[in-house]
This record gives structure tokens, C-alpha cells and sequence, in this order.
């Protein structure tokens, strides 16, 4: 601790803090134009000088000087606002001054300080600045006119983003901020850098003459996207969102955003919308009132019910609902119709923290203070990429040692010390591999293993075979740099295993995040702050929708189903009684339908003709339902099968919670009243139970989550008068050092056998992987036009040295084919791909890469063939 | 190390080359000060020259005589300067160059008496607030001959004269008939054409014309010609 005195103040701060910081812990502002916390100090801009008596003669800038021992500091004096003044001045000289006109003005750091420190009139003149403005890049428009060369977006881009799009080029009075060559930017479009920037050189292309900064309204809500649970401010302007912002005080993000949080929310103001409920008459879907459509649902589920029993009944909903809203969803299934047959995405891809992982999840604030990081089966630049941020942070800033396994040379490669591009679906035995060399070797924690874990003798004796050699063969990454791996990352302190799951990473989670666990553990990995696993599902509420037990064996907790006194607290609670047989899986659900098991589908939310593998046997099972309700945003290709289409209510349009990867549990506040006849979710499902002639309770979020508060023990605390813009960390997340402690239950460590992926055949020569791609999150992303300017549609993406072999070009047209579709697509000659494998990502409608997968088998084979004028 | 100045200009140095009296000592390179004959007692250390407006940087010296303009000495150092100004921190990307604009305007005849408290002004903040050794030190050339020159920015300011006959647009040639023999020597030289008179008859220059290029004076064998 240091000790200083500031304008005659006793200030005590930590070791290391600088002056500028010391100060705001004292609450003394000085102010700034090149700083920002999550940067370096830069110390370009010379606004934040103070006097400190220990270094007289010169002015210190405060930002980048430290605090030590005894300093006298003066933050405002005569010369102080002189030189204020003078810098001032000088960055007004060239400056266009078309404060009326920019974007920026009313929140521009320029404008604010030139009012603050009385700049009438400047004393320096010269030409004005007359740069060419950049009207092509897309979402950002760059004017370097107003420039200050704070440097705050080239350092943003790169020690935060990892993109270094941005630099500074040639020097003195002529340097300026640019691409390479100047060209438009091609970058992730993230908006971080138009957000960091003080005055109106860098602006959102969105919110352009929007409203001008003092006349929109915020409202503080959550992003729909991702599981990263980013918190955000829609600007509202007559009724209309104008932009979207990064809330500072958000614990998930602190102010960063990806492109879809800023860029993507365009969907819920789409034309597309649905707006009134739909019924089908005659084979056609027709309007109708809501009485008509949600007696049809009634009157559809009901007859189901009737006649094949509460099973032929199922419901899929989307990992996009609210907590109250998943809540309401399994508990009108259980409850009122009477069965467990629900689920959500999670079927397919969120087994692994419903069931595979035994340690609570990690806050994401702490992956900052990580050493080490293993980045398996994860694209979470992509796919989380505000996680992906504080994983560039720690290793860009902080000097963190990283090892990505990704069949891809995915971005996160190009900081890594170690870089293993395994085959696809050999990560098991990667991980398995692993450990089976940090025990060997001697290199686990012994102490920790032997204090905290139980199972060491069996998981080694399951691990015998995993050999480097044996590794090396399953899956191609030679048996040095597996040994490397292992012992780079068994040499750390504090070490995350990162695994994104969802429909972007098929595979067999539950299996995969054991392993990761039984790595973590043995490296004593576990109980200490950004230690352990960081699953990532890929949507808003993933993990919320399986805590509120929308998954077929776990009831709101989760708690387990097959537990007698949970089942029967349950049922106390709702005068229902439930069955103890677990319900059908997603894929179970779609084969029940198939078979004529399953006769009635409610998807809520969830588009399974879109986002599901192998879209084909879907669209025959769906085919086949006596009835199918599809509650949606849009006329999706699930709802355009339906009897009943119930127009749900956007994010935006509706209160309550999501839980984020690290099990923080976020308010959304409605910013916009629901669009058209829509209504909520929440109310949707009371409706629909009271048209079946049963109450669900209040569909008010805060009674529902005082009644999920009640059932479910982590959420107990949960509750809407204390939740504040910083969520609330669920109890298990914020007991992290408790499991495994002294007297507590001791981490379990469980045996995984290699699951050994197909080999090519001579048929279908490739491997498909299936993802996401960073620009769109699951099929909503599609719907945002500002989103679809930037990445539009599908590609391949393939090797070059593969591309050369089948003489395709970039942009060629290419036929691929699997055991279950085909599609025809652009070529995209990429030389992160991995040779012999092929990346499409799944969001789109056209070209849909679900059409080549199948549900069956964790990897998809494919061939590919060029599509020549002929063929065409 | 602590020789006087005075010892190394004349003693070393052996005072100018030709002949003409000294007026003042430039040390430690681009940045540093221009020191007066009467400062040549000092001696050579870091304080000295450092307490007295300049430094001894690099080590180097600039030894000048009275046909050196010091407000141009000023714009000349400070050209340099900007040019290797790096563009990081805002006083000296911009402070600079506001500093030579001023000096330029002064040395062009455009310079107004409030030129001097702003560059006095402009070249403390400079000095306080950059980020590196550059900026700290880049205001030494117009600090320093403001502090021991404020004679020749006077003049350049309120009578629009360069003293040293230096500065180009505040100078004027003209043909100083008494001395002048008529030979037409200069009238030959004149690349402009701006001269002219009949053989053996004092000769002219038209100041609309005169390029102020200087040739003539150095063609003329009786220095007929003169500088204001
Ligand atoms: S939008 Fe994001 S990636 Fe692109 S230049 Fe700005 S900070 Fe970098
Ligand atoms: S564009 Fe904005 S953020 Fe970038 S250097 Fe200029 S003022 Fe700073
Ligand atoms: S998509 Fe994810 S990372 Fe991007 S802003 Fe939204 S929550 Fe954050
Ligand atoms: S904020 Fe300190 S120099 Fe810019």
C-alpha cells in the first residue's frame, strides 16, 4: 500500500496504481483524453498533468506516472489549467469544429473539456484539417478530421480485440490513423474502437443522424446472443432503439462488445416481424385473434393428450428464453400437460454442464489473473468474443501462456505459445493425452489430488493407454508437442480449460468436459479464482435454460429428477404430480415424432428446421405431427409448418433474467412495448395453460422468479429488488473455493474412454465442421441487416492446398455432398482451414449447413465437387 | 568540462574566421539555447548551460557572428524540430509547429506584438508537458533568443527590419550612389533584371523586381550595394 497526499488530501492506495487512479479512489477527477482502464497507459494526450512537489520544474502526466511513497500532488493550480488550456487550444487549431453535425457531440471528450476549461477563443490559427472522410467502411465511419491521436482505437483493436486493424502511420504533424494502405476496414467490426474514441472520428454508421446524444433515453438489458450475457444500453429515441452500448458497470463485460451486442439488434424493429397469431385454415397459415389461435392450441394439445396419453406430447424451446419464461415452459409441460418430454438445444450440445462437469463455472473478470490457458474445441474468439477479449488481455497484457488445440488456425493461434491442430473430434484423446503425460511425468499437484479428489488410482489406469504415441496417432499431433502441451500447461499457477458448446461445436460435451475437469483437477486447477473449466453454451440463456430444468432429467435448480424428494417438493408446489421417468431428448423428440410416438410439438422459440442436424429427417418428422404450435419472432421454417403460430415478444419488449456462462444471473429491462399483437413468452404460456384450464401462476418475471427463488436453492437469493446492473453470481459460482473443501465433498474424477471419429471413406473424402461464425449467433443473427452488410452469407471455407487439389478458386460455386444432402455454396480459399477438413457455418437459411449433417454421428463426411458452367 | 566559453570560442577556436565580431554560441545541438558574448564566461557544465537557457546535449557547438539573424536561427532549429517530431504527445506534435508558424510570420513581417507573450507562453507549456526529451527541449532555440535577443524580434516585429539583413522579406537592396562607379558589374549579375542605369552613372535596383538574391553584393568591388 502507498501512501500520498493529493489537493491536501491522505490518500492510501495499492502498489503499482498511478496517480490518475490513486486520485479516482479519492475521488479527485482529473481529467483525461488518452486513458482508459482497459488499456495501457499511453500517456499521448497531456490533459491529465498535475504538479507533484518531488519533481518540480515540469508538469507529470498523471496517467501514466505511478503513485509512490509520500508524494505531494496538486491536480489543478494555475499552471496546470494553463497548460490545460494550451493543449487544448492546439487540438482545436485543425479541428473541423462541425460539432453541430457529428455524431459524438453532447458525450465528445473534446467538446466537454473546451466547455469545461472556458476555450472561447484560441489563440493559434491554422488551416483546418481536410482529410478525406471514410464513408465505405461498413458500421463505422471514420473522419480522422477530428482526430485528437489519442491512439485509444489502435490500442483498443489491439491489446483488447486482438484484430490490430488500426495503427498510426507516417510521423510528427502528419501522423494519422489508419488501415493498411487506408483501405475500408476489414475487420471484426466490433465496434470497440468507434465507442473508445472521444470525439466523432471514429462514429457508429448505425446511429448516424439518429438523435443527438442528450435526447435518447437508455435502458439497461442484457445481450440476446451469446452466453458471454454482455450487458448493454439500448438508446431509445420515439420509440425506436438507435444504438446499443456497452454498460461500463457490467460485471460479464465492462463495457466491451462484440459485433452482434453492438450491431445486432436490428432484428427486433425488422418489418419481418410477426405481429399478429396465425392459424392454419384451409392448409394455409391465416391471422387470427388470440382467443381463436390460443383455443386452436388448446383445443390441438388437448385432443393429443386425449387420445395417445401426456407423452405423445413434447416441447422444444429456445435457449433465448428467460429464466421465468424456461421456467414457465417445463413447468406448463410437467405441470398441465404432464410429461418431461422438454428440452432445448441443450439435447444436442449442453449435456456438458448439465451432466459432465463437476466444478462451478468461472467468473469471467478472473480469467484476467489466469497464467495459463488450454483452449480446446473452442472458437471463443467467435463465438464469445468478449471472453475471447480477457483471454487477449491476459496474454497480450499480462503475459498469460496460452496452447490452443482447434483443427482450425483459429485467431486465438496467433497468440499462442502452443498451437495443436489436432484432427477434428480427436479433443478426448487430446485432453486424455494430456493428463496421461502430466502424470506420468510426475507434474501433477499431488497435495491438491490427494486433499480434494477422489478417484486418482482408476482415472489413472483409464488413462494407461493414452501414451504420446498413441495420441499422436488418434489425433496427428506429434507425441513432442503433446508433451510440451502438458508441461507448459502443468507449470502454471492458475490455469482455465475453455470449451465452447452449442450448435457451432457438435460433439459429445458431457465426455469432453469430464475430461477437461479430470485435467484441471489433477493440476489442482479448481478452488481458486480463474482456475478450472469455463464452458461456454452458445446462447444468451444456455445455462439459464438448463438451471430452469427445460431439459428432460432435471427439474428448476437444476436438481435431478430422479430424486423422490425433489420430484415431490415440486409437486407440492405446483398440485401437479410428476413423472419420474425423464423425458425425451431433442433428438428423441424429433425421432419420437417420426415414429408417430411424439404426435404434438410446442416450439417456443426454438427452430429446429434451421438449426438442428440433419434438417431433412426433421422436416419428415415434423411432417408428421397431428399438431405443431411454434411460438416466434418470425415466420421461421419451423413456423411455416406449424398449425399455430404464437407471435412472441422480443428481448427488447420484455422484462426479466438471463444466467451467463459464469452463472450471473442478468436483468433485462424492456426497453420497447411489444411490436404488433405480440405478447411475452411468459404470458403466452399462463395463456395457453388457461385456455387447457389450468393457472400457471402470475406471468409477472418478479413473482415468477420469487417462485423459482423459492423451488430452486442456487437461486435463492435471487430476486428482482436486489438485482443490480452487476446480476447477481449464483451461489455455487460465488462458493467456488467451497466444493472439494476440507469436511465438503471431494472432486470426483471420472474415467473417460477415447471416442475414436470415423475415418474418411473414399466416398466423402472431407470432414464437414459445422460452427459459427463470429459475425452471427445461432439463426436470429440473420435477421439484423447490419449484421448480414458485413457477412451475408454462408461459405466454405477450405484449404488452400485442398482448393488447388479440386481446382477451386475463391468464389467459386461448389457442390458438397454428405450421406444426408447437398448443397451447393461459395468457396472461400482460407489457410486457417486444416487440410482435409471444411468449415461452414450453420446459421444460415441458404445454403443451410444442417442439410449435410446427421444427427447420428459426431462427424459429418463430405465430398466436394467444383460446379462447372455445364453443371449448373 | 568547466572551461569558460570564452575559452573555447576564441582561445580554442580562435574567434571567427573572418574577423567579424562574435555574437553568440549555440550548444548542445538542435535543442539546445543560443547563448550572448556576454554569457562566454560560463563555464562548459551541465548546470551552467542548462541554468542559463541552454545544455550541453549533444556537445556540439554553433558559433555565430553578427551577420546570423537569431530569430532565424530560432525558425531554423525549430524546422528541424518538427521534423523530428515522432507525432505521439500533443504539445510537441502541434506546439511545434504553432511555434515555427509564429516565428515564420515574425521573420516574414507578419509578426504583431502579441507574438511574443504566445510564444513565450506556447514554448512553457511545450517544455512542461511533453512526453519526451524532444518536446521538453524543442522550445530551447525560441526561449532562449527570446531571452537574450527580445533586441532582434523587437525590431523584426514593430519596425519590420531584420537587423542581421537575413531575413529575406524584411530586407531591401539598394545601389548606394555615392560608392557606385557606374561599372555595371551588378547590372550583368542581376538574374532578375532588376538593375538598371547607364556606364559610369550610379545604377538602380528595382525593389518591384529584386529577387533579393544577394548577387549583386557579392559582384560589386566597390560595396556600393546595401542591405536595410
Ligand atoms: S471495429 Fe473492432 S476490430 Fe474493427 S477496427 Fe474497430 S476495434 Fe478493431
Ligand atoms: S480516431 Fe478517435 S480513438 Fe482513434 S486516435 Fe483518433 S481520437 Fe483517438
Ligand atoms: S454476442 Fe456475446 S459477446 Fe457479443 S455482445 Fe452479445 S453477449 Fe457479448
Ligand atoms: S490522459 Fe494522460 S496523457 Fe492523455
Amino acid at each position: 500500500m502507498i501512501r500520498l497526499t493529493i489537493d491536501n488530501k491522505e490518500v492510501v492506495t495499492e502498489d503499482g496504481a498511478t496517480i490518475l487512479e490513486a486520485a479516482a479512489r479519492a475521488g479527485i477527477r482529473i481529467p483525461t483524453l488518452c486513458y482508459h482502464e482497459k488499456l495501457q497507459p499511453f500517456g499521448a494526450c497531456r490533459i491529465c498533468v498535475v504538479e507533484v512537489e518531488q519533481m518540480k520544474g515540469r508538469l507529470t502526466p498523471s496517467c501514466s506516472t505511478p503513485a509512490t511513497e509520500g508524494m505531494v500532488v496538486r491536480t489543478s493550480s494555475e499552471q496546470i489549467i494553463k497548460a490545460r488550456k494550451t493543449v487544448l487550444e492546439l487540438l482545436l487549431i485543425q479541428h473541423p469544429l462541425d460539432c453541430p453535425w457529428c455524431d459524438k457531440g453532447g458525450e465528445c471528450q473534446l467538446q466537454n473539456l473546451t466547455y469545461e476549461y472556458g476555450v472561447s477563443r484560441n489563440r493559434f490559427k491554422d488551416k483546418k484539417s481536410d482529410h478525406p472522410v471514410d464513408y465505405l467502411s461498413p458500421l463505422v465511419e471514420r473522419n480522422t478530421n477530428r482526430c485528437v491521436l489519442c491512439g485509444m482505437c489502435v490500442r483498443v483493436c489491439d491489446e483488447v480485440v486482438g484484430a490490430s486493424e488500426w495503427s498510426m502511420v507516417n510521423r510528427g504533424i502528419s501522423t494519422k490513423i489508419a488501415t493498411d494502405f487506408d483501405r475500408p476496414l476489414n475487420c471484426e467490426f466490433c465496434g470497440e474502437c468507434e465507442n473508445i474514441c472521444p470525439v466523432g472520428a471514429l462514429t457508429n454508421r448505425m446511429f448516424k443522424f439518429k438523435a443527438r446524444a442528450w435526447e435518447v433515453e437508455n435502458v439497461s438489458t442484457v445481450c440476446s446472443f451469446c452466453s458471454t450475457g454482455c450487458a448493454i444500453k439500448l438508446s431509445l429515441k420515439d420509440g425506436r432503439i438507435v444504438r446499443a452500448l456497452g454498460e461500463e458497470e457490467g460485471a460479464a463485460n465492462q463495457g466491451s462488445l462484440c459485433i452482434k451486442g453492438r450491431f445486432g439488434y436490428e432484428y427486433v424493429m425488422s418489418g419481418e416481424r410477426i405481429s399478429r397469431p396465425l392459424v392454419r385454415k384451409n392448409g394455409t397459415l391465416t391471422p387470427a385473434t388470440w382467443e381463436e389461435a390460443l383455443q386452436a392450441v388448446a383445443e390441438g394439445l388437448k385432443a393429443v393428450k386425449e387420445q395417445a396419453g401426456p407423452g405423445a406430447v413434447a416441447g422444444l424451446c429456445s435457449a433465448r428464453l428467460t429464466n421465468e419464461e424456461a421456467y414457465l415452459f417445463q413447468k406448463l409441460l410437467r405441470a398441465v400437460i404432464g410429461t418431461n418430454n422438454v428440452d432445448n438445444s441443450g439435447g444436442y450440445a449442453h449435456r456438458g454442464y448439465s451432466s459432465g462437469l463437476s466444478l462451478p463455472p468461472l467468473e469471467f473478470k478472473d480469467l484476467q489473473s489466469c497464467d495459463r490457458f488450454l483452449v480446446i474445441r473452442s472458437n471463443v474468439s467467435e463465438t464469445h468474443p468478449v471472453v475471447g477479449y480477457r483471454v487477449n488481455v491476459a496474454v497480450k497484457q499480462k503475459g498469460a501462456q496460452l496452447i490452443v488445440a482447434d483443427p482450425r488456425r483459429i485467431k486465438l493461434a496467433r497468440f499462442a505459445q502452443t498451437y495443436l491442430a489436432h484432427k477434428p473430434g480427436t479433443e478426448i484423446a487430446l485432453l486424455n493425452g494430456l493428463a496421461h503425460t502430466i502424470l506420468t511425468e510426475g507434474l501433477e499437484n499431488r497435495e491438491f489430488v490427494a486433499a480434494r479428489t477422489e478417484g486418482i488410482e482408476e482415472l489413472k489406469k483409464s488413462l494407461v493407454q493414452f501414451t504420446p504415441s498413441f495420441v499422436e496417432q488418434a489425433t496427428g499431433i506429434a507425441g513432442k508437442d503433446l508433451v510440451e502441451a502438458a508441461r507448459r500447461f502443468a507449470s502454471g499457477t492458475r490455469a482455465a480449460i475453455i470449451i465452447s458448446a452449442g450448435m457451432g461445436f457438435p460433439g459429445d460435451d458431457a465426455a469432453l468436459a469430464r475430461c477437461a475437469a479430470n485435467l484441471a483437477l489433477i493440476t489442482g486447477n479448481a478452488g481458486k479464482p480463474g482456475a478450472g473449466v469455463l464452458f461456454l453454451g452458445e446462447k444468451s440463456n444456455s445455462h439459464g435454460s438448463v438451471d430452469m430444468g427445460a431439459v428432460p432429467d432435471l427439474l428448476p435448480g437444476p436438481q435431478e429428477l430422479a430424486k423422490d424428494p425433489v420430484r415431490q417438493a415440486f409437486a407440492k408446489a405446483w398440485g401437479a404430480a410428476i413423472a419420474a421417468e425423464p423425458g425425451l431428448t431433442c433428438e428423441q423428440i424429433i425421432a419420437g415424432a417420426e415414429q408417430g410416438s411424439i404426435k404434438a410439438l410446442y416450439c417456443a422459440g426454438e427452430n429446429p428446421l434451421q438449426a438442428y442436424p440433419d434438417t431433412k429427417k426433421t422436416k419428415t418428422a415434423f411432417g408428421k405431427l397431428q399438431f405443431l404450435v411454434v411460438q416466434e419472432l418470425f415466420l421461421t421454417p419451423t413456423a411455416q409448418m406449424a398449425h399455430v403460430v404464437l407471435p412472441a415478444a422480443s428481448f427488447a419488449e420484455k422484462d426479466g433474467t438471463y444466467t451467463n456462462a459464469e452463472g450471473r444471473v442478468q436483468r433485462l429491462h424492456q426497453a420497447l412495448p411489444p411490436c404488433g399483437e405480440t405478447k411475452t413468452d411468459a404470458e403466452i404460456f399462463c395463456r395457453v395453460a388457461k385456455a387447457l384450464g389450468k393457472d400457471l401462476g402470475s406471468w409477472n418475471p418478479a413473482a415468477v422468479m420469487a417462485e423459482i427463488a423459492s423451488l430452486a436453492p442456487r437461486y435463492h437469493a435471487v430476486s428482482y429488488a436486489t438485482l443490480t446492473v452487476k446480476g447477481h453470481l449464483l451461489s455455487d459460482a460465488a462458493d467456488r473455493e467451497a466444493p472439494g473443501a476440507e469436511g465438503a465433498a471431494r472432486f470426483s474424477l471420472l474415467p473417460v474412454d477415447v471416442i475414436a471419429p470415423e475415418a474418411p471413406s473414399a466416398e466423402f473424402p472431407f470432414t464437414l465442421l459445422i460452427g459459427s461464425t463470429l459475425f452471427h449467433c445461432g439463426t436470429l443473427s440473420t435477421r439484423s441487416s447490419a449484421i448480414c452488410s458485413v457477412y451475408p452469407q454462408a461459405r466454405l471455407e477450405i484449404n488452400p492446398g485442398d482448393a488447388r487439389a479440386l481446382d477451386i478458386r475463391d468464389n467459386d460455386t461448389v457442390q458438397v455432398s454428405s450421406a444426408t444432402g447437398a448443397l451447393t455454396i461459395t468457396a472461400k480459399i482460407i489457410a486457417r482451414q486444416s487440410p482435409g477438413a471444411v468449415f461452414i457455418p450453420y446459421h444460415f437459411l441458404s445454403p443451410a449447413a444442417q442439410e449435410l449433417a446427421s444427427a447420428a454421428q459426431l462427424q459429418t463426411r463430405v465430398k466436394i465437387e467444383k460446379r462447372t458452367e455445364t453443371s449448373l | 568540462m568547466g572551461t569558460s566559453l570564452n575559452t573555447v570560442v576564441f582561445d580554442i577556436g580562435g574567434g571567427a574566421a573572418n574577423g567579424e565580431a562574435i555574437k553568440a554560441v549555440q550548444t548542445g545541438g538542435p535543442s539546445g539555447g543560443c547563448l550572448p558574448v556576454s554569457k562566454f564566461n560560463l563555464p562548459v557544465d551541465f548546470d551552467a548551460l542548462y541554468d542559463a537557457g541552454s545544455m550541453i546535449g549533444s556537445g556540439g557547438m554553433v558559433v555565430m557572428d553578427e551577420s546570423t539573424c537569431m530569430v532565424d536561427v530560432a525558425k531554423y532549429f525549430l524546422q528541424f524540430l518538427q521534423d523530428e517530431s515522432c507525432g505521439k504527445c500533443v504539445p510537441c506534435r502541434l506546439g511545434i509547429d504553432r511555434m515555427l508558424e509564429i516565428i515564420t510570420d515574425i521573420t516574414e513581417g507578419r509578426g504583431k506584438p502579441e507574438h511574443i507573450p504566445l510564444l513565450q507562453d506556447l514554448a512553457d507549456t511545450v517544455q512542461q508537458t511533453s512526453l519526451c526529451g524532444l518536446g521538453k527541449t524543442a522550445p530551447n532555440p525560441v526561449l532562449s533568443t527570446l531571452r537574450y535577443f527580445p533586441e532582434e524580434y523587437d525590431a523584426h516585429i514593430h519596425q519590420k527590419r531584420c537587423p542581421a539583413g537575413v531575413c529575406k522579406p524584411l530586407i531591401t537592396y539598394a545601389v548606394d550612389a555615392e560608392q557606385c562607379k557606374g561599372c555595371g558589374l551588378c547590372l550583368t549579375a542581376c538574374p532578375h533584371g532588376a538593375i538598371t542605369g547607364e556606364k559610369k552613372q550610379a545604377h538602380v535596383i528595382d525593389p518591384q523586381l529584386c529577387n533579393k538574391c544577394g548577387i549583386c553584393a557579392d559582384e560589386c568591388k566597390t560595396h556600393a550595394i546595401t542591405v536595410n
